[in-house]
């Protein structure tokens, strides 16, 4: 019989019932002989520090993060190409505003009172050009938004395009402000519609009605701007307009 | 079908846990590494059926813990070089600066597959069997791994 230590995987897949049966058997036969301490940190403790939807929230942020910069570097390498090919075309006598072009492709951020919003194309070679003011996209470029709310407990992303539908990104309500920057986990394409697609960012300190919000900005319709809102819910405004 | 990510949380969350705090010995660093882990599930989550993944997640874990301590730096006396000096069987645990340069080398050659399987042998205390079954291999090519790794270890230490 054994006296070596039972390594703390086979333990685990003991209690999951996860082991071939002739492996569980021996482990039981070894656990039997040499209990195993009681599991540390216990399974509720762990639940209780990190419970599962806010686990699943976070694991999404930072896959959202890494997907971020993993496109950045993605677009960087492209415009280095793109530079590169620029200085070729430059010597054989070509329009420097080729170079200004591929440097106008970079990440746009808008400030609001309280929220911050930004949208990058997601695409090497997308046609989205990026000013201080806004952006203009085309149809099929595929939009990468993320956004800061800084002392947000609730909040909602939603966009509204030129046809009045409204999309729904994201809605939070947190115990604890969220801090730093939240990537959506999936980029957005933009569909055929017409003229714009506007990015609300609505936050508050404390809980709002978002479904009486959304609700309003239906019945507007094809609008960019929101209606009016309670005192204290703040909005961030992102308007890609659209090419024909 | 993709992996759940949140019922892959309540059903080995705890497992995952326990191992970054067994690897880590710090509970704060080990729930940071906790969600790398299922970070890195998320990211692969269509190419891993989606049962029995306690073993997968725990090797998971593992890779992450140790690149967790290949950046911790703020201790002198750090698990990873512990365990390096484990993994390389090395007599004179007080040559920091080496282990440093081992530990480097070591993580800049090896495959993630290769480090994991080190550290389920020597530091775990798994028989080359448990390894093979865990991973997949046969105990021939744990075995092959591992005196590769064993290889560089030394050749690096003889060079330095």
């Amino acid at each position: 019989m054994s006296n070596r230590p039972i390594p703390s995987l086979l333990v685990e897949q003991h209690r999951l019932g996860e082991l071939p049966a002739a492996v569980d058997q021996d482990v039981a036969r070894r656990l039997a002989d040499q209990p195993a301490a009681a599991p540390s940190p216990s399974d509720a403790q762990v639940f209780r520090d990190d419970p599962p939807g806010a686990v699943l929230r976070e694991v999404n942020r930072r896959l959202a993060e890494l997907q971020w910069q993993e496109a950045r570097a993605r677009r960087r390498a492209w415009i280095l190409w793109g530079m590169g090919l620029a200085v070729a075309a430059a010597a054989l006598f070509m329009s420097p505003t080729a170079v200004r072009t591929l440097w106008d492709r970079d990440t746009l951020t808008i400030k609001g009172e309280v929220g911050e919003l930004s949208v990058f194309v997601d695409a090497p070679g997308g046609a989205i050009a990026l000013s201080p003011t806004g952006a203009v996209a085309g149809r099929g470029d595929r939009l990468q938004v993320a956004f800061e709310a800084p002392g947000a407990t609730d909040g909602v992303l939603f966009s509204v395009d030129g046809r009045g539908s409204v999309t729904l990104h994201d809605r939070f309500h947190v115990a604890v402000p969220v801090a730093g920057r939240t990537l959506l986990p999936t980029s957005y394409v933009l569909d055929d519609a017409p003229d714009f697609e506007a990015f609300h960012l609505v936050t508050s300190a404390r809980p709002f009605d978002v479904d009486a919000l959304l609700s309003a900005v239906r019945a507007r319709g094809a609008r960019s701007d929101l209606p009016p809102l309670p005192p204290g819910v703040d909005v961030t405004t992102l308007v890609v307009r659209k090419e024909p | 079908m993709p992996i759940d990510v949140d019922a892959a949380y309540r059903r080995y969350g705890p497992l995952v846990r326990r191992r970054c705090e067994q690897m880590l010995r710090d509970p704060e660093e080990a729930r940071d590494a906790m969600h790398d882990a299922f970070v890195r599930l998320a990211r692969r989550r269509d190419d891993y059926e989606p049962h029995a993944l306690g073993g997968l997640l725990y090797r998971i874990a593992t890779s992450v813990c140790l690149n967790h301590l290949r950046t911790r730096r703020r201790r002198p006396e750090d698990r990873d070089q512990e365990l390096l000096m484990q993994i390389a069987n090395a007599e004179d645990p007080a040559a920091q600066g080496l282990a440093r340069h081992w530990l480097d080398r070591i993580f800049a050659k090896e495959s993630e597959s290769s480090k994991t399987i080190a550290v389920l042998h020597y530091v775990d205390g798994m028989t080359l069997e448990e390894v093979a079954r865990e991973v997949g291999l046969s105990v021939s090519g744990v075995r092959f791994k591992l005196r590769e790794l064993k290889l560089h270890v030394d050749a690096d230490l003889e060079a330095v």
